[in-house]
Parts: C-alpha cells; structure tokens; sequence
C-alpha cells in the first residue's frame, strides 16, 4: 500500500533531519497525526517562532534572540580571551562548564574539503579582524580532535601567529577524535585548564 | 582462543543464526551465494572491525532492516569476553564488551579476538593490483593494533580531504598561494600519520617474510625461497631507516617534489596509500613469474605466517577461517596445512561439496548446513 500524499510529504521531511532513518521518520510522521490539533500547532508553532526570532550574533556568530548575543554584551566577561568553536553547539558545551570567563568566535563549521568547505566558507576573515584590532591577551582553539578539527587548527594558528598574540589550544583530557559536543563537563573543564601554546 | 557462541541477527542474508560452538572443527557447508561465507565475514569483523568484502557498514545489513546484530561469546588463554556489536544504517556503530557500551565502537573492538582469514580471493594477492596487498596488510596490523587502526583511519581521511582540495583547487583555478597553505594542513597529518603507518608496515613485513619463508622452505623441499620488500617511492632515493623522524623528513620532501604532479592528476600521490609489498620467489618477480602452483604454496606460507604472527605478538592461538579454499588446494598442500597448524586451534571451514575436505578435517566437526540464509545442524556422517 502507498502512503497517502501528505503523509508521504512529511514522513520525506522529517526523514531530512539529522539522525533520522526512514523507519523513525515513519514512526514521527504517525505520532504527529495521532496528536489533537492543538498540540501539533504548538510544535509547528514553535519551529516556526525558533526560526524567525533566532538569528547570529554580529559579533561572535553565535545564535541568539538577540544581536549582539548576551554573551558579547556581558560586563561579567573578558572580552581580552576569545575562544574559537565550531559550532553554536560546541560553546554551549563549554558554557556548561561554568569554568570559562571569556567570549567566543563560532567559525560555523571546520574546514573540509569534501564537504565544500574551505577557509572562506567560514568566519576567519571575521576573527582575523577581531583579532588585529583589538588587543587580546589570549586565542583558545577549541576544537573537536578529528582529522577536520586538526587541520583546522593548523590553518588558524598559520594565519594568526603573524600578529603575535598568544594561541592555545585544548590540553589533556580529549583524547583524539573526540567530538567536543560528546565530552563531558569534566573532562571539557579539565582540557580547559591544561589548554597549551601551539608553537 | 575459541569462539564459544555465534549469534547474528540480520547480518546480511542471515536474518537469525545461535550456534554453541564446542568443537574445534565448524564446517559449513552450502552452494554459492547461500551464506555460507557471510558466518565467517561475521566472525572476522570481530577481529578486524571492518570487511574486505564490504565497502560500507550497510552492506552488512539485511535488505529493509535498520542494524544488524553480532553477538559473541569468546574464551581466551586467560579470560572469558563477550561482544557484542550492533551495526546501524545510519553508519554509527554500537560496541558493547561484557555488557558495557563502550565510547569508540571500532577502536575498542580491537584487540579482544584475532583471526587469519584464507579466502579463495586470497590467490589473487600475487598476481593482483598493489591494494590487495595494501588491504592484507593494513587488515592485518589492525586487529594486532588499535594504535595502527587509529593513525590509518586519521591518515585515510586526511587523504580524501586532500584529493578533494586537489580536485577542487583544479576546477575552481585557486591560487597557488592559496592552495600550498591549505594543501600544508592536510600534509602535516599525512606525514604525521603516514611515518608511523610506515614503519609498522615495514616491520609487519620482516616479520611474515621471516616465518613465511621457513614456511616455503619446508614445503618445497628447500628448492623455493621467498622475499618480501615493502616498497614505496618515499624510499626510491634514500634507503629505508627504522627511524620516524627521519622517515617523516623523507616524507616530506617526497610530497613537496610531487606538488606539480600531484595538482595535475588532481589526487595524492605519494605515501602508503600507494605503498606495495614486491614479492620474489627465487629472485624473481612472483607477479610476474610464479606459476599457479608456485603461487597457491606462496599464499598459504603468507597464511602460516600470519598465524604464526598473531601467536608471537599477542600470546593467543587465532581462529582460523578457511573460505572456499580446499577446492584450491591439491592434497599435498592440504596435508602441509593440516600439519602446520598449532595444536587446539579453531577452525571454520566452509565449502560447496564436503569431498572436498579430507577425513581427518570431518573428525568431531561439527556441520552446518546454510542455505538462503537458513542455517541447519547436519549429522557428520552424511554427504558421503
Ligand atoms: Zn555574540
């Protein structure tokens, strides 16, 4: 038997995101119809208002409500440490630490050649900029530990050591391959601590 | 060591297979394509973490279903372990020993249970393209070290990154500034990695030309003697020294002379991804000179070897999996096999006819009989 045409169309879509497998997306696609009305326009609803009241911070690129993001307009923070993640969901994992006083840069992703990706595909001209403006006292590279994350920080510490600043990177505790977004609290704190000069 | 209990569940065409293992002979008996080969692929990836005859984890799975299951009871010299490993479509596996999830599902698979494979694909390992070679070996180290899977993994990726820039910096007219600094990046963890594949590939060599050599020697009778050489262009100018560092500067400057090359064939061309083993029997280029016979006792003196290998450096007695090859072998190298093998090994055999094994083989075996992916207990003493 085939699915009836709008079943179809949201079973293709939630088989889109992340993660999902047909079999799951079939199972999400049925849940969804056995709900009352009103609890699927919450869920409609709320996909909907996340995509239009988030956007990126100017600043550090972050998502935020608001721009520039809570983080960059913080009086609590250091504005003199940036550390450079990832992704929105790299900093949020080291947010939770309550162990960093600093603020960031969210490069939005890591430099991979088959995916498309090269430098100018993310925000380094940006940081580069932050950087030779502002008189830092330290850059954290906190990147995941893959192959990607590797080069990544290769090809960071390669354009800005030129202008002298001090560049670290996470220390012990990741053991290589780790997905920082995986790690645990403690084990993020810890690296945080033991971060080294990348020479 | 012994596999005490096979339990696949959707692997490949075998949707459901519970077996107890208390002998130290598994034959497994069926026509082509019924299965028979997939129980053993099965047993090897427990070894391995990944199949010769699979490209992608989802091959691995039966048609329509999400994962496929592995479950294992494994008794070694000193410990009991169980495995088991969960193989999903979505590419992600799930590894648990002994009960407990494990963090890294292909790395801490590794080292727990050794196997030698001999396949009857094997015999185009003389005469075939320089990556079965590479396969064979890199198959081999892995099982033997979770430091070699992971610095081939790490290598193999920054491999593909590289092609990708390659091919893209050609297409899109990058500068050439441009494309050296992003080029250094993925060459820095190709040197890195690549050194230290290297010289574990070199040594893994010696060692199997060593023992196979003795092996060779002893079955014909002192007229045939064998050499392996690993060999890659990195060592074309300079000779090859057990030395990292040195290695990595040869490395280095072999990949910097390639540059032009390398950006006009849009692909990486240097390093052990390229990398052969020259084999010679008597002084001469097997490849090119072995005759079939002289290539079948070549194969099974490197599958002596390989076994013998596991024992030295990891103090266990592998499994060992015989795929289709009874039919390849004639009589007298069926009796050197037979007669080589360490005392208390297992062994899983799998073939079409059971003629094709000698008496002594069928001796307290247990027969399996598989067909589309049914897999039946048959009495010993039919089929004659
Ligand atoms: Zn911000």
């Amino acid at each position: 038997m085939k699915y009836t045409k709008p079943l179809l169309k949201l079973i293709e879509e939630f088989q889109k995101l992340p993660g999902v497998g047909p079999k799951s997306a079939q199972r999400m696609a049925f849940y969804v119809l056995n709900q009352d009305m009103e609890q699927v326009e919450k869920l409609a609803n709320s996909i909907l208002e996340a995509k239009k009241l988030i956007k990126k911070c100017s600043s550090c690129h972050n998502i935020s409500a608001n721009d520039p993001c809570e983080i960059c307009v913080s009086s609590s923070r250091d504005n003199k440490t940036i550390c450079v993640v990832s992704e929105p969901k790299d900093l949020i994992a080291i947010e939770r630490t309550n162990e960093y006083k600093g603020v960031y840069h969210v490069l939005g992703g890591l430099i991979s050649p088959i995916d498309g990706i090269g430098p100018d595909e993310l925000s380094i001209k940006e940081l580069l900029g932050k950087v030779s403006k502002n008189n830092l006292n330290e850059i954290i590279l906190a990147l995941d530990t893959s192959t990607e994350g590797e080069a990544t920080m290769l090809y960071l510490n390669r354009i800005l050591s030129p202008l002298g600043k001090k560049i670290t990177r996470l220390g012990f505790g990741l053991p290589a391959g780790t997905e920082l977004e995986y790690a645990d609290e403690l084990t993020i704190a810890r690296a945080l601590e033991g971060r080294s000069e990348i020479k | 060591m012994l596999l005490k209990r096979l339990k696949l569940t959707n692997f490949r065409n075998i949707e459901h297979f519970e077996e107890d293992f208390n002998t130290l002979k598994i034959i497994i008996l069926g026509q082509n394509a019924q299965g028979k080969s997939n129980i053993l692929e099965a047993v090897n990836i427990l070894a391995k973490s990944s199949s010769d005859r699979a490209l992608r984890d989802n091959e691995l799975i039966n048609f329509n279903k999400e994962f496929a299951l592995i479950n294992s009871d494994i008794k070694t010299s000193d410990d009991d372990i169980e495995i088991s490993l969960q193989i999903n479509t979505t590419g992600r596996r799930k590894l648990k020993i002994n009960g407990v999830s494990k963090k890294a599902p292909q790395a801490d698979l590794i080292g727990n249970f050794f196997t030698v494979m001999f396949a009857a694909d094997d015999l185009y390992l003389i005469k075939g393209s320089p990556s079965l070679r590479r396969k064979w070996l890199d198959s081999n180290l892995t099982q033997l070290s979770k430091i070699y899977h992971n610095h081939f993994a790490t290598y193999q990726k920054s491999i593909t990154q590289k092609n990708a820039l390659l091919k893209s910096a050609f297409e899109s007219g990058m500068s050439r500034k441009s494309l050296q600094e992003q080029l250094s990046i993925w060459n820095k963890q190709i040197i890195e990695y690549g050194a230290e594949i290297l010289l574990q590939r070199v040594d893994y060599v010696n060692k199997i030309e060593s023992f196979a050599k003795q092996f060779l020697n002893d079955m014909s009778s002192g007229n045939e003697t064998l050499q392996l050489n690993y060999f890659s262009k990195i060592f074309s100018d300079t000779p090859y020294v057990p030395d990292v560092e040195k290695i990595k500067a040869m490395f280095e400057d072999s990949i910097n002379n390639s540059f032009d090359e390398e950006l006009a064939r849009g692909q990486a061309l240097v390093g052990p991804h390229r990398d052969d083993v020259l084999i010679q029997i008597n002084d001469k280029e097997a490849r090119a000179f072995a005759s079939q016979g002289q290539q079948r006792s070549i194969i099974l003196s490197l599958k002596l070897a390989e076994l013998k290998a596991v024992e030295i450096l990891k103090n266990e007695v592998p499994v060992l999996l015989l795929d289709d090859v009874f039919a390849e072998l004639d009589e007298s190298r069926q009796n050197f096999l037979l007669h080589n093998l360490p005392e208390g090994i297992q062994t899983f055999i799998t073939t079409t006819h059971i003629s094709d094994l000698q008496h002594d083989l069928l001796e307290n075996a247990l027969v399996l009989k598989v067909e589309k992916g049914k897999i039946v207990k048959k009495p010993v003493t039919s089929g004659f």
